[in-house]
């Protein structure tokens, strides 16, 4: 109750340093440097890497008609993102120590989110990118263990 | 959930990541790393080729089918960015604060149990084309490094794991 409670509050703590560090910096002009970029991928102008990265554009596409709509989108799914990352990697650490040291290292991560926030609000590839790899992790963990001697792990 | 479901669900994971960034790669050789003790089991050879061929397969015809006109940041551009002042007036403090976390997790490597050490074989693959086409002062680059060193870092042994 009391660890759930916790994870609750840095979850909550990591939507405010968001809404505070990065959808702050977003309303003072990135939305205008992404809002070509978004386009662009979409019909294919815009130049590598980013033509290359089609996953978080399109996903967002259909909640994306002007710049106040792209920046609670992408602001809406970095939260979501960030918030999903921080929960499968507490489910990822239980796996390897006690859950007091597994709280103490999502709190740890969460500190150095807000890093992240400053520079890299809208760079919603980035947490779906550790969410996808962190979700591998877990399969990988459950496929390894398959038949395996104990021994082994 | 069946031992197929779980093969198919990392199948899954790479098309995902792949769509999203060419990085998934790292997916392709986390398998490779942790089942390397395996690797004379049909099985595991055959789907650690599907998921090589997943990654190429997709992220190849992304490449071949959206002809980019051209690079929208050169290496030789962010290489600017990260050695100009203002890049390494950035870069450093950020990287800096993560250090000690870093070397402990260096430091207790050979503690953890096989499954982590061996994860930590992908790094390079992940780590120099950050270097290469990386902003450095980005912390978010290292998000997807954290499940792989924070273990390491906090690394306790748990009774019964």
């Amino acid at each position: 109750m009391v660890r759930r409670a916790l994870l609750l509050t840095v979850g909550l703590l990591t939507t405010v340093y968001y809404v505070k560090f990065g959808l702050i910096r977003l309303s003072a002009g990135p939305a205008e440097f992404y809002m070509p970029l978004q386009a662009g991928v979409l019909d294919g102008t815009v130049g590598s890497p980013f033509t290359h990265r089609l996953l978080v554009p399109y996903l967002l596409s259909p909640f994306i008609s002007d710049y106040r709509s792209l920046t609670l989108a992408y602001g809406v799914a970095d939260v979501i993102f960030y918030l999903l990352f921080l929960a499968l990697l507490d489910r990822w650490l239980c796996l390897w120590i006690a859950e007091e040291a597994a709280l103490l290292g999502v709190i740890l991560t969460a500190l150095i989110l807000p890093l992240m926030f400053i520079w890299s609000a809208m760079a919603t590839s980035s947490p779906v990118e550790a969410c996808l790899f962190i979700g591998g992790l877990l399969c990988l963990r459950r496929l390894y263990s398959w038949d395996m001697p104990r021994s082994s792990s | 959930m069946s031992k197929t479901a779980l093969f198919l669900g990392y199948a899954t994971l790479i098309i995902l990541a792949t769509l999203n960034r060419n990085s998934s790669i790292v997916l392709v050789a986390a398998y490779a790393a942790v089942m390397w003790p395996r690797r004379k089991e049909r099985v595991i050879i055959g789907w650690g080729l599907i998921y090589l061929g997943l990654w190429a397969g997709v992220y190849g015809l992304i490449v071949l089918t959206r002809r980019a006109p051209g690079e929208w940041i050169t290496p030789a551009t962010v290489l600017a960015g990260n050695l100009s002042r203002w890049g390494y007036e950035q870069s450093i403090p950020y990287n800096l604060a993560l250090l000690p976390l870093w070397v402990v997790a260096f430091l207790n490597r050979h503690r953890a149990p096989l499954f982590l050490q061996r994860l930590l074989w992908i790094m390079p693959l992940y780590l120099v084309p950050v270097l290469i086409y990386g902003m450095w002062h980005e912390v978010r680059l290292w998000l997807t490094l954290v499940p792989l060193l924070l273990p390491l870092a906090v690394w306790k042994n748990k009774a019964g794991k």
